[in-house]
C-alpha cells in the first residue's frame, strides 16, 4: 500500500482536474473545436447532441472562462454563431489531456500492483 | 509530419470535422469545372496565365455554394489547415518521383524503337502526370475525411490517365483532341456526375435543420 502511495507521487490528483473542462458537455464541445479552426453552433449541436439551450450555457461557461472566442452575426435575418478555441483555452484542453493521461495511468499502475 | 496528422487520439474527430465540409460533393463539382474550364482553354495559347487564376475563382464560389446549401443542413466547421510548409515538401517529392517515373518510361519507351523524341514521349505521357496529380489530391482528402468514393476517384483517375497516356504514344488517342484534353474532359465529366449524385443525395438526407431546435440560431 505504501509502495502505491509512493508510486503516485507524480501523478496529479484527479481534484487538480480543471473543472470547468471536466464536465462532459464542455468536454465534448472542446474536443470537436480543438481539431477545427472554428465552428458554428449547428455543428457543435450536431456533433455533440445537445439541445440549443444546453449548448447555450456551455458555450457561454467556456466563454467566460475565456477558452473560447464567440462571434455572433447575421445572415439575413438568421442569427449565426461561430465558435473558435482561444489560445489559453487549446493551452488549458492540453493541460487537461495530459493530467488525466497522467493520473489514469498513475492509477491503473497502482492498481495492478 | 502535417498538423492534421499530429493530433494523436483526436484523429477521429479531425475525420468528423473534415468528412463534414467534403461529404456535400461540391468539392468533386467544384474539381469537375476546374478540369472541364482547362479542357477548354487548353488549345488557346493563354494556359497557364488562366489556369493559375481557376483555383482562386473557384475558391469563393465553393464557400458560396456551401454557405448556402451545406451549411445550414450539416453546420458550419472550418477544419484545421495543413501548413503549407509541412504539406508542400511532401506534395513536391510526389511530383518529382512522377515526373522521373515518366522520364525513365519515356527513355525505355525511346530505347523500345520508334522515331518519337523523348520531348514528344513526354508529351504523350502527360495524361498520366495529370492524372496521378488529381489521384494524390483525391487520396489525401480520402485519407483525412475517411470517405471511401475518394479512392474511387483517385483509383479511375490515375488509371483513366495511365490508359490515355499509353494510347496517345502508341498512337490510338489521334484527332483534334490530345490525350490530356481527353483526360481533363472524361475526369472532369465523371466528377460532374458523381457531384451532382452525391449532392442531390445530401440535400435529400440533411434537410434544412430547424431554427426552433437551435434556440434560434446556426
Amino acid at each position: 500500500m505504501a509502495s502505491d502511495n509512493r508510486k503516485g507521487k507524480n501523478v496529479p490528483p484527479l481534484t487538480d482536474l480543471d473543472r470547468v473542462i471536466h464536465e462532459p458537455a464542455r468536454l465534448a464541445i472542446l474536443v470537436h473545436l480543438y481539431v477545427a479552426d472554428r465552428a458554428d453552433f449547428l455543428y457543435l449541436m450536431r456533433q455533440t447532441g445537445l439541445t440549443g439551450g444546453n449548448l447555450s450555457s456551455h458555450i457561454a461557461k467556456l466563454e467566460t472562462s475565456g477558452y473560447v472566442k464567440v462571434d455572433k452575426s447575421f445572415e439575413g435575418k438568421i442569427p449565426r454563431t461561430t465558435v473558435q478555441l482561444t489560445g489559453p483555452g487549446r493551452s488549458a484542453f492540453e493541460n487537461y489531456r495530459q493530467a488525466i493521461v497522467q493520473a489514469l495511468a498513475g492509477s491503473g499502475g497502482a492498481g495492478k500492483g | 509530419m502535417a498538423r492534421s496528422e499530429s493530433l494523436g487520439e483526436f484523429r477521429t474527430f479531425d475525420r468528423i470535422a473534415y468528412r463534414n465540409r467534403v461529404m456535400d460533393g461540391l468539392t468533386e463539382a467544384a474539381v469537375a469545372l476546374f478540369l472541364l474550364a482547362v479542357a477548354l482553354v487548353l488549345p488557346h495559347g493563354v494556359f497557364a496565365a488562366v489556369v493559375c487564376l481557376f483555383p482562386i475563382a473557384l475558391i469563393p464560389v465553393l464557400r458560396r455554394a456551401r454557405k448556402r446549401w451545406a451549411d445550414p443542413r450539416i453546420g458550419y466547421v472550418e477544419p484545421m489547415a495543413d501548413k503549407p510548409r509541412e504539406i508542400l515538401p511532401g506534395i513536391g517529392l510526389f511530383m518529382l518521383v512522377l515526373l522521373a517515373a515518366a522520364i525513365v518510361l519515356a527513355l525505355i519507351l525511346r530505347g523500345a524503337g520508334g522515331s518519337y523524341s523523348v520531348a514528344q514521349r513526354l508529351h504523350a505521357w502527360e495524361p498520366a502526370l495529370a492524372g496521378f496529380g488529381v489521384a494524390g489530391g483525391m487520396w489525401y482528402t480520402a485519407s483525412r475525411s475517411g470517405l471511401r468514393r475518394f479512392y474511387a476517384y483517385a483509383v479511375v483517375s490515375g488509371l483513366l490517365g495511365l490508359a490515355l497516356a499509353a494510347g496517345s504514344d502508341l498512337g490510338f488517342v489521334a484527332g483534334r483532341r490530345t490525350g490530356l484534353q481527353w483526360y481533363l474532359l472524361a475526369m472532369g465529366l465523371l466528377l460532374a456526375a458523381g457531384g451532382a449524385i452525391v449532392f442531390s443525395r445530401f440535400l435529400r438526407r440533411h434537410p434544412v435543420a430547424h431554427l426552433e431546435e437551435n434556440g434560434g440560431q446556426r
